[in-house]
């Protein structure tokens, strides 16, 4: 127990001064310090008095002890910590907060007014989250005393997503220090010292050349205005708040969505998710407004009338796709279902597809995903990865199989960077795009990737396995092992993980899963992580529809709720359901708007099962509704029984039989041809992200993902 | 074979001493280098090709007075080396050629002998008023063996001192230097045995010892010369501080700016490696420890313990709070000591002579000697080393010779830009760490600035802040922006347009930059300002009030002007202006230009002697805020 | 240093990647090496560029900015060319005391650049020192290796002049 101005409160080993305040309800003003980080002690307001300590530590970096006695508010404290935040306050435009008309000026002008450069007053987007006003105003400090010595530093608005001020910059690290030591990306760092010290790059090149990843980490850690997202930072305060899981990976981050006006307005990464422990990647971080406040949502059923799709009605559009579908047997229609729908829309589509319909096809829509979903189901008996993401943070050793992860899983960066601070060794085969690819110790470049990998799982395989021959077997001018020997040497009897990814996709995907399953995943203290692309691909495949059997080319009539994969050409009926305006729509019969992420409500499984609550912070456009609703109004169309959400509860996921050999080899079937990936790596209901968000394709463009 | 190396020295250096050759010694530490040492060293070798081939010369390190630099001692066969100072290529001709050839042994030109007693004539050296008062023990071989030779350093005990340590156990070294009451000699005077006893008892394997000879302080050169002159005495301190505290590796923090006492270091350590005193089993005992040598690259912070660290791991020397302390989790988070060199080089003498007669020396809480580099507006200047509890006055007056061109006494500043300036009033303030801690100074490192009345003391503070501003790591808001704020003030008072309450200002940001800081550097930083303000507050008010800089240093606040009466018109100013300033006929009164003028001073340095004709003159009333 | 399995990358043959690529390979790839490995690039190639600093942190395993950071934090390491002579003067506390300011000045002035800069035609730059350690004969400016004490403004004239400059 501690004693914090006479208040005994209990703390944790390893607990700071600092922490046991703040868990005690006990408010001590700081600048420098982040749940998130490690102590830095640079600010200086957290300067406590301690019984039998010398001078004034701070609380940030000082760990409690037992029977330590701690005043935090005495007026000697206050006094120099008011003339530490003066000094603070003497480098940053303070006539926003020291102004004498402050409280009428704020409530008239109740959004900040945008401008070029902070000066202060009403000029500075981070006007509703500043740190330092809270601090100001706790430590009722109304007056600097000095003459405003302004920086004069050029703006930084060069790079996409986020913009930088550095004359508003008060030095306390935080962004430099979550970009190297959480994100292990060092796209920033302190530049030269003493006064002339400032956040940069190395010889001031832009972020997009020095390899920033663009993930917004800073942005959220930053206490004042200096860093802000491009695309909402005159947005003000928001009115509404809701947790919700992303699905613009596979990875279902936790993240806070803030809305206003009836739209999304940020988003940014939850503290606590199970995921994501409180990271965000460019795609969660910065794309989630621009994308889902695009021009190109559809807002009206459509359905087609003499050749054009005109606006009708709801009740009219329902009847004309039950019309439609009702034309032809079971067995011609096909439903076709996006990655990115919740868990219920799942399940309802799945009852629509075999109780409505009477045994339609059923398919999720994306490649790679029910390509592996399915390939480890033949394997384990159960959909999806052995294991969950925390499996890296006790890995000794990972093994990144064709997974672009900058790309396609940012966020995992943060935990990779954690198990290399821990000694764990990280092994890369394939590709990489990332800039900065610090993370990794043995890399094999895609073109020698197989071979290396098939020379490492022969020499761990103790005898001679299927799952090798298969894979070997398909290497044409095989040579050789080289470097296998090291990349054996280290997964060998560790705890290691397998991540893989969609880059196994043009290299014999079923037959390099197999292997690696069958040779590293079975044995002890080993995961095997399907890096799966989409949102929520894990839901649907646990929702019954992955696997069952492949859309057949000749269907005449589609159900689509995605609209990437191609659509077979024969089609004559097409019902299209997607939140977005696409080339599909003009093969479209009827054309549903539904909803998007921020407008969602259900659930959804992250790619290692964790079943998350998705809510919504906004409206959606126009007539738009919810996706379970749409499919509920086609069934009552259909003449079925409306179904409802809670009919659509989930049931138990099933439980993962442990590895076993005893599957036939022969369930894997032949291969599909080479099929390269998409170049755009990231798609929501079937549209390219990229397309719809302007700073995501300068990105893309710049690292050389799309053209 | 060990007691071989004792031998072995005391031989050879017997040798040396009683040469039937001549032997010339020159002084070619940095001081004398810089002083033309290599020059007269060329001299030297030339000279003695035509008068005695055979002739040995020897480099040595300093020996304290570098106002007498390049020294060349001369040694007959025979005879005690005879000290020469001042010497240049030419001077030191005719001193070979008198003293060697000729048998004129110059005795208004010799310093003295390097003997105890006197020689044909010849007072001792030590005898010399600069010598005499000192108690050289840490300095004992500087300038008197050649650093390069190890043996030399046998030949005067050296290595004794280790040889005892690794016959006791770790603790009764310890103990030993408790008795000695050795306090850090680099700053604050903490208890050595106390700093070892914290890392001794700290869990963590390896544990480290860094030697820190980032000697920043501008104005101080104890270490370097100690490092140039006798490396092996703080290589041997290094030896015995790791067999106390369980190190086994040691780094030599050194500054970049100081090559020849890498140089020697690096040399040292290759000597001792050949001598079985690093690596393995150091000297036959089971104790194993080597030593690194890492260059510092500029950063005056990084005299600071936890910024050296970080500096030797390879980042940004900024500091991080304490605790963890460095001796529980320290380089690399492993416990670790860092000493300063003096302190090292004091070990070897404790643990030779016994820390009870070492404590014998001193004030009461401060035991033993302490080295100081004497320098400023004083006459006699260089490297000393004296009792703690030595009064000011002696060190200023008797040791120091008195001010410069017998000018009025008005401060000293120790402990460089952490440190404080004590006027003159406090002359008989006895130095050890306490008293100087009461005055608002600091020990520091051991730089003793001596200051006379041309000398302005609020651009003393000025320069200080100047250079603490630019060395600030920036971590820190505090000292970040408060010495930044603090020079803004001194700025506009040396300008002559400072304010009433910027004196009130000035101490309000300082006593905010003294207890919000987080390293020393800050804590320290503002000691000028406040000494300065406290001891010297009439000139700030002068400054201030009448825009008057009475030391005429402040280039605002006066003008050179050329006395008509006086001018000779010589026109040696008029052809050293480098703006064109002056205007004058041959043989006629010159006038300077105020509008153009550049106040370098070329004119007033320049006037002829008999002149005198260029003054400096208080600018009037409305010249100032102009 | 990352081991790389497979094609290798196309060998630049620069002379000063071939430097670097020496340096790296006496000193290892330690954290605690970076700063000798920079004091040894500058060293090789008077001043550290992007593309070195660059190469040492791949080699390193460090983010380039890192290392900008950390150069950039010590007042040894320089980002442009200096000129052909280094012109240093010292600013210790004694050589203040005795003038030191004018000695810079009049450097300044002599060489028609401020400190930190470096003359149009490349044989000069000038920079500031806090101190050589040569205190008891300030004030001390240095040229190259040569340490001249008890300097005045018209001896930096002399000075400069034995290295053709000063006019």
């Amino acid at each position: 127990m501690i004693t914090i101005d006479g208040k005994v409160v209990p703390f944790r080993p390893g607990q700071t001064v600092l922490e046991a305040a703040t868990e005690a309800g006990i408010y001590i003003p700081t600048l420098c310090s982040h749940p998130h980080l490690p102590p830095f002690g640079a600010c200086r307001l957290c300067l406590v008095q301690i019984e039998n300590v010398r001078g004034l530590p701070p609380a940030c970096t000082t760990p409690a002890a037992d029977d330590m006695v701690v005043r935090t508010d005495t007026e000697d404290i206050q006094r120099l910590r008011r003339s530490i935040l003066r000094l603070i306050l003497s480098e940053h435009p303070n006539s926003c907060i020291v102004c004498g008309e402050r409280e009428l000026c704020e409530k008239y002008n109740v959004c900040p007014t945008k401008a070029g450069r902070v000066t202060g007053c009403n000029l500075c987007p981070a006007k509703e989250r500043c740190e330092l006003r809270r601090v100001a105003d706790y430590l009722k400090v109304d007056d600097v005393g000095y003459l405003l010595d302004y920086h004069n530093y050029p703006l930084e608005r060069d790079d996409p997503f986020f913009e930088r001020d550095y004359n508003v910059c008060i030095l306390c690290g935080r962004c430099v220090r979550v970009c190297e030591e959480i994100r292990g990306v060092g796209a920033i760092a302190f530049t030269k010292r003493g006064h002339g010290t400032k956040v940069g790059t190395s010889f001031g090149i832009s972020h997009l050349d020095g390899g920033c990843q663009f993930c917004g980490a800073c942005v959220d850690v930053c206490p004042t205005g200096a860093l802000s997202a491009r695309a909402t930072k005159w947005h003000g305060k928001p009115e509404k708040k809701a947790r919700t899981a992303c699905t613009l990976c596979g990875v279902g981050c936790a993240i806070e969505l803030q809305g206003r006006w009836d739209r999304v307005m940020d988003a940014i990464p939850h503290m606590d998710g199970p995921t994501n422990q409180g990271q965000g990647c460019v795609l969660g971080r910065f794309c989630i407004p621009p994308l889902f406040n695009s021009k190109d949502r559809l807002k009206y059923p459509l359905v087609r009338k003499e050749g054009s799709l005109v606006p009708v009605d709801w009740d009219e559009a329902i009847a004309e796709a039950a019309k439609g579908l009702k034309r032809y047997e079971p067995g011609d229609v096909d439903i076709l279902v996006s990655p990115n729908v919740t868990n219920e829309t799942a399940r309802m589509l799945h009852r629509l597809s075999k109780d409505i319909l009477g045994g339609a096809r059923i398919e999720l829509d994306s490649q790679f995903d029910s390509l592996a979903l399915a390939a480890s189901r033949s394997l384990t008996g159960c959909a999806g990865s052995t294991g969950e993401l925390s499996a890296i943070d006790r890995a000794d050793a990972v093994l990144v199989v064709g997974a672009d992860i900058c790309l396609t899983h940012p966020v995992l960066r943060v935990r990779l960077n954690r198990a290399r601070a821990r000694g764990a060794k990280i092994i890369w085969l394939g590709p990489t795009r990332d800039p900065n690819d610090r993370l990794v110790d043995i890399l094999v470049p895609e073109a020698n990737y197989l071979e290396v990998l098939a020379g490492t799982l022969k020499r761990l395989a103790s005898s001679a396995k299927e799952g090798f021959d298969a894979l070997s077997g398909s290497l044409d001018g095989f040579t050789g092992f080289k470097g296998a020997a090291d990349i054996s040497e280290a997964l060998r009897g560790k705890r290691a993980v397998a991540l893989v990814g969609r880059g196994i996709m043009p290299h014999r995907p079923k037959a390099t899963l197999t292997a690696l399953w069958d040779i590293l995943v079975s044995t002890e203290n080993t995961s095997g992580l399907l890096l799966l692309i989409e949102g929520n691909s894990q839901g649907i495949c646990d929702a019954g529809i992955v696997g069952e059997n492949d859309v057949r080319r000749d269907a005449k009539a589609l159900y689509v709720t995605s609209s990437r994969a191609e659509m077979p050409e024969g089609a004559e009926f097409v019902v299209l359901q997607a939140p977005f305006s696409s080339k599909l729509v003009e093969r479209a019969d009827v054309v549903f708007p539904s909803l998007g992420l921020p407008e969602e409500s259900g659930t959804t499984t992250s790619m290692d099962g964790h079943v998350q609550e998705v809510r919504p912070v906004s409206k959606g456009p126009g007539m738009a509704l919810a996706d379970a609703e749409i499919v509920s109004r086609l069934v009552a169309g259909l003449g079925g029984k409306k179904l409802d959400m809670t009919t659509a509860q989930l049931g138990p996921r099933p439980v993962r039989q442990p590895l076993s050999r005893l599957y036939p080899l022969g369930v894997l079937g032949p291969e599909p041809s080479a099929s390269p990936a998409p170049a755009s790596p990231n798609f929501y209901r079937g549209t390219d992200i990229a397309e719809k968000v302007a700073d995501l394709t300068v990105y893309y463009r710049y690292r050389g993902v799309i053209p | 074979m060990e007691a071989d190396y004792w031998k072995r020295g005391a031989e050879r250096w017997k040798a040396l001493l009683e040469s039937d050759v001549p032997v010339i010694y020159v002084g070619a530490a940095s001081c004398g280098r810089a002083a033309g040492a290599a020059k007269v060293e060329e001299a030297v070798r030339a000279k003695l090709g035509d008068l005695s081939p055979t002739a040995r010369v020897v480099e040595v390190g300093c020996i304290g007075p570098c106002c007498l630099e390049p020294l060349v001692y001369v040694q007959r066969p025979g005879k005690a080396p005879i000290v020469y100072g001042d010497q240049s290529p030419e001077t030191v001709a005719v001193v070979l050629e008198s003293v060697l050839s000729k048998g004129d042994l110059l005795m208004d030109k010799a310093l003295g002998v390097l003997s105890e007693g006197a020689q044909d004539g010849i007072p001792s050296f030590y005898e010399h008023p600069m010598l005499k008062p000192q108690t050289r023990l840490v300095l004992r071989n500087c300038g008197i063996i050649d650093p390069v030779e190890i043996d030399h350093y046998f030949a005067r005990e050296g290595y004794l001192g280790l040889k005892r340590a690794l016959s006791m156990s770790p603790e009764e070294v310890v103990e030993e230097v408790r008795a000695s009451g050795l306090r850090g000699r680099g700053g604050a005077g903490f208890p050595t045995s106390q700093k070892w006893t914290f890392c001794r008892k700290a869990q963590g394997d390896p544990k480290y010892l860094i030697c820190n000879a980032d000697e920043g302080d501008p104005g101080a050169f104890m270490n370097r010369s100690l490092l140039e002159g006798d490396p092996h005495a703080v290589l041997e301190g290094m030896l015995v501080a790791a067999y106390a505290i369980g190190a086994s590796h040691g780094y030599i923090y050194i500054r970049d700016e100081y090559p020849l006492a890498i140089e020697r270091l690096s040399h040292a350590l290759q000597r001792m490696r050949e001598h079985g005193l690093l690596g393995q089993k150091v000297m036959g005992t089971g104790f194993d420890f080597d030593i690194t040598i890492k260059r510092g690259a500029g950063a005056f912070v990084c005299g600071e313990e936890t910024a050296l660290m970080a500096s030797i791991e390879g980042r940004r020397g900024m500091p991080r709070p304490r605790p963890p302390f460095p001796a529980q989790k320290g380089l690399w988070g492993k416990p670790t000591v860092i000493n300063n060199v003096e302190t090292l080089g004091t070990l070897p003498n404790i643990m030779r002579m016994g820390g009870a007669a070492y404590a014998g020396r001193g004030s009461e809480k401060a035991k033993g000697t302490k080295t100081f580099s004497l320098v400023g507006k004083v006459k006699r200047t260089g490297l000393i080393e004296v009792p703690f509890g030595t009064p000011l006055r002696k060190i200023i007056f008797d040791i120091g010779g008195g001010i410069l061109n017998d000018r009025g006494f008005k401060a000293i500043q120790s402990g460089g830009p952490s440190g404080g300036c004590i006027p003159a009033s406090m002359v008989d303030l006895e130095v050890d760490y306490e008293r100087l801690t009461q005055a608002g100074s600091i020990m520091g490192s051991g730089g003793l600035v001596v200051m006379d009345e041309d000398t302005c003391m609020v651009d003393v503070a000025h320069y200080f802040l100047t250079f603490t501003q630019n060395e600030s790591c920036g971590k820190c808001s505090p000292c970040r922006i408060g010495t930044r704020r603090m020079l803004e003030i001194l700025e506009r008072i040396k300008k002559g347009v400072g304010e009433e309450q910027d004196m009130q200002r000035l101490t309000e940001i300082a006593q905010t930059v003294k207890d919000g800081s987080l390293c020393g550097l800050g804590q320290t930083a503002p000691n000028p300002v406040l000494t300065t303000l406290r001891y010297f507050h009439d000139e700030y008010e002068e400054h201030i009030r009448d825009g008057r800089c009475r030391a005429k240093v402040c280039k605002d606040l006066f003008h050179y002007e050329i006395d008509p009466e006086k001018c000779i018109g010589c026109q040696i100013c008029f052809k050293k202006c480098p703006v064109s300033a002056i205007s004058g006929k041959p043989k006629g009164a010159h006038t300077i230009d105020q509008a153009r003028c550049v106040k370098c001073g070329l004119c007033y340095q320049s006037c002829p002697p008999k002149a005198k004709a260029v003054k400096r003159a208080d600018n009037g009333p409305d010249e100032v805020k102009g | 240093m990352r081991q790389v399995i497979g094609s290798g990358t196309p060998q630049d043959k620069a002379p000063w990647r071939e430097a670097v690529a020496r340096i790296l390979s006496r000193h290892g790839n330690e954290r605690g090496e970076l700063i000798p490995i920079l004091q040894n690039v500058q060293a090789e190639l008077d001043y550290l560029h992007r593309e070195a600093l660059e190469e040492v942190a791949r080699a390193l395993r460090l983010s380039m900015h890192d290392v900008y950071g950390v150069a950039t934090f010590y007042a040894q390491f320089r980002f442009s060319p200096p000129g052909r002579h280094k012109v240093r003067a010292c600013l210790g506390t004694a050589c203040h005391v005795r003038g030191g300011d004018d000695v810079m000045a009049a450097l300044e002035r002599r060489l028609g650049i401020r400190h930190g800069e470096t003359t149009k035609d490349g044989e000069f730059s000038l920079e500031r020192v806090a101190c050589m350690g040569c205190c008891a004969l300030a004030p001390v400016m240095v040229v190259g290796d040569e340490v001249s004490g008890r300097c005045t403004p018209s001896k930096v004239d002399e000075i400069l002049a034995r290295y053709g400059g000063g006019d």
